[in-house]
């Protein structure tokens, strides 16, 4: 049976304190009802524990996450996942702006749409998303991977460092200095099998997808690269 | 910050004040200056109801506002009610224009008083502080109507006073409101072109220049989606508003997408907000939600004779 806490009688600390306090006594499983798009639900949760919100979340959802697994039955607001360093996040619904920002490590994986500046600064982890996303994302995309089953919109991977996007749908426009990359063989096992593990095989066709890296004419400042540092400045 | 929250109803008359009341409610969190609506009600055509704000509370009074007020709206037309509330003063007169007359001789008739409204349909109520308090006076959640925006502020610029809140209509077009969070920093520039073009400001807010503007291109004949849609390249700045009209209301955000707006649509309403946490204040149960993406701009229309499923509903991305 796993314990169920009850977001309409709880504050958001006591939520979180909660959840710490039943992680570290050996609960391995942990429902919340009635989240109501509630900010900040568990945030900053270093323990190997699966946390179900059983509706939406509110901002900043499983923020800081280092270890737990979280099921999210409905959408989630900005920020999901923010500075998450291992994990993973499902969210069964769609996601608003900056999801998965500043990961580090672990899983963040949005089965509708997102918002804006998905995966911004994204340093390590994997981002994977069913739908499509708005402007901006990948932005100074430094480590990690993302999977983007629909399509993206302005300004994709802008001015990456490093890292990988795929992306299956349309591409409306790349940003900065990011590039189309050849697709591998070790591409495609990676996209079919991170795909069907997320139940997001029927979303697109591996052979749809680009691969997006970064050109590297920022890394160094170059006088004849001058009016693509004037554009991403 | 400044939380915003918007509701139509496409089939018939819902209780758009109950709704506001509670998403605003929520979104004082965002905003806890002052609380603001625009409702939009159905009275038969030919008559107008304008809401004037004067600067004493009914309990406080020295002058007699509402007789003066209503001496003074004699000499252009006829009322057929008038009623106090507050700093409110509700009119309702048979008039059909010109508004912006109107408008200067109601607000010569004594300092401090202000046409906050005038429309067939739209009525503004805004006061200071918290979404309870202006239920309070004005009984928000008992009106009924077709659609209604509403909005709570946290000041960043300009004075904390009933003036410089939200909403703002766009003077002297009947029936246009526009709520808004952000900042349009090329405020000044085109505040001085309208200004010129004889446009009149009440405020130093900045947000009362986009109903303006899209009250100015309506004039000239364009559409609300042609207004809506050249804010987003005529507007600097940061901005998700909203904007109602007699029989529409829109949405706009910026090209960078930088302030909020949740949006879900049934058969039966459409309804936007900040938060989709002040959504769920009013809607007891899961709903299908998305984030607007930024330069998205959607608006609904209303067949207000059509009543039924006449509705026309149109979205488009710039």
């Amino acid at each position: 049976m796993p314990a169920t806490l009850d977001c309409a009688k709880l504050t958001t600390r006591e939520i979180n304190t909660t959840i710490k306090r039943l992680a570290t006594e050996g609960e391995i499983e942990i429902h919340l009802v009635n989240p109501e798009a509630r900010h900040s639900l568990g945030v900053a949760i270093f323990y190997q524990v699966k946390i179900v919100i059983e509706g939406t979340a509110g901002y900043f959802c499983g923020g800081m996450n280092d270890g737990a697994t979280f099921h999210v039955q409905g959408n989630c607001g900005w920020s999901v996942g923010e500075c998450m360093l291992s994990g993973e996040i499902v969210v069964e619904r769609n996601a608003a702006s900056s999801s998965g920002a500043s990961i580090r490590g672990g899983t963040v994986v949005v089965k509708g749409h997102v918002g804006a500046r998905t995966g911004i600064s994204q340093k390590g982890g994997l981002i994977v998303v069913g739908g499509n996303t708005g402007y901006m994302t990948g932005f100074m995309m430094q480590r990690g991977t993302m999977i983007i089953c629909g399509d993206a919109a302005e300004g994709l991977g802008d001015s990456m460092y490093a890292g990988t996007i795929y992306a299956g749908g349309e591409i409306k426009q790349l940003g900065n200095d990011a590039v189309l990359k050849e697709m591998t063989g070790e591409d495609v096992h990676f996209l079919s099998e991170t795909l069907e593990r997320y139940g997001l095989s029927d979303k697109r066709k591996i052979a749809d997808f680009k691969k997006i890296g970064s050109g590297g004419r920022l890394h160094n400042f170059s006088k004849a690269d001058f009016e693509l540092w004037r554009v991403a400045m | 910050m400044c939380g915003i929250a918007g509701i139509l109803f496409k089939q018939q008359a819902g209780p758009i004040g109950d709704i506001l009341i509670k998403m605003l409610a929520d979104l004082n969190r965002r905003g806890p200056d002052s609380t603001g609506v625009a409702l939009y009600g159905n009275l038969p055509k030919g008559n107008l109801v304008v809401r004037i704000k004067v600067d004493e509370d009914v309990q406080e009074e020295t002058i007699d506002w509402e007789e003066m007020i209503v001496e003074t709206a004699r000499e252009s037309g006829s009322v057929k009610q008038s009623s106090r509330a507050g700093q409110y003063i509700r009119l309702v007169m048979d008039f059909d224009g010109p508004y912006e007359e109107l408008t200067s001789a109601i607000e010569a008739s004594g300092q401090g008083v202000e046409v906050f409204s005038m429309g067939q349909h739209l009525e503004i109520i805004k006061q200071m502080g918290s979404a309870q308090r202006l239920e309070a006076t004005h009984n928000i959640s008992a009106f009924y109507g077709t659609h209604g925006i509403s909005h709570t502020r946290l000041a960043t610029e300009s004075r904390v006073d009933i003036s410089h809140s939200h909403p703002f209509w766009a003077r002297p077009f009947p029936d246009i409101a526009v709520v808004h969070n952000g900042h349009i920093t090329n405020y000044h520039k085109l505040r001085r072109y309208f200004e010129m073009k004889g446009h009149r400001f009440n405020t130093e807010n900045d947000s009362e220049v986009i109903a303006i503007y899209i009250a100015d291109i309506m004039e000239q004949g364009g559409t609300l989606e042609d207004a809506v849609r050249s804010t987003i390249t005529a507007l600097d700045g940061t901005f998700t508003y909203l904007v109602a009209t007699a029989d529409s209301i829109g949405y706009a955000r910026d090209q960078f997408g930088t302030k909020p707006l949740v949006v879900t649509e049934t058969d039966e309403f459409v309804a936007v907000a900040s938060e989709e946490a002040a959504l769920r204040k009013a809607f007891l149960y899961e709903l299908d939600t998305r984030e607007a993406d930024a330069r998205e701009v959607r608006t609904w229309h209303l067949n207000r004779e059509g009543k039924a499923s006449a509705l026309e509903v149109s979205a488009s991305l710039t």
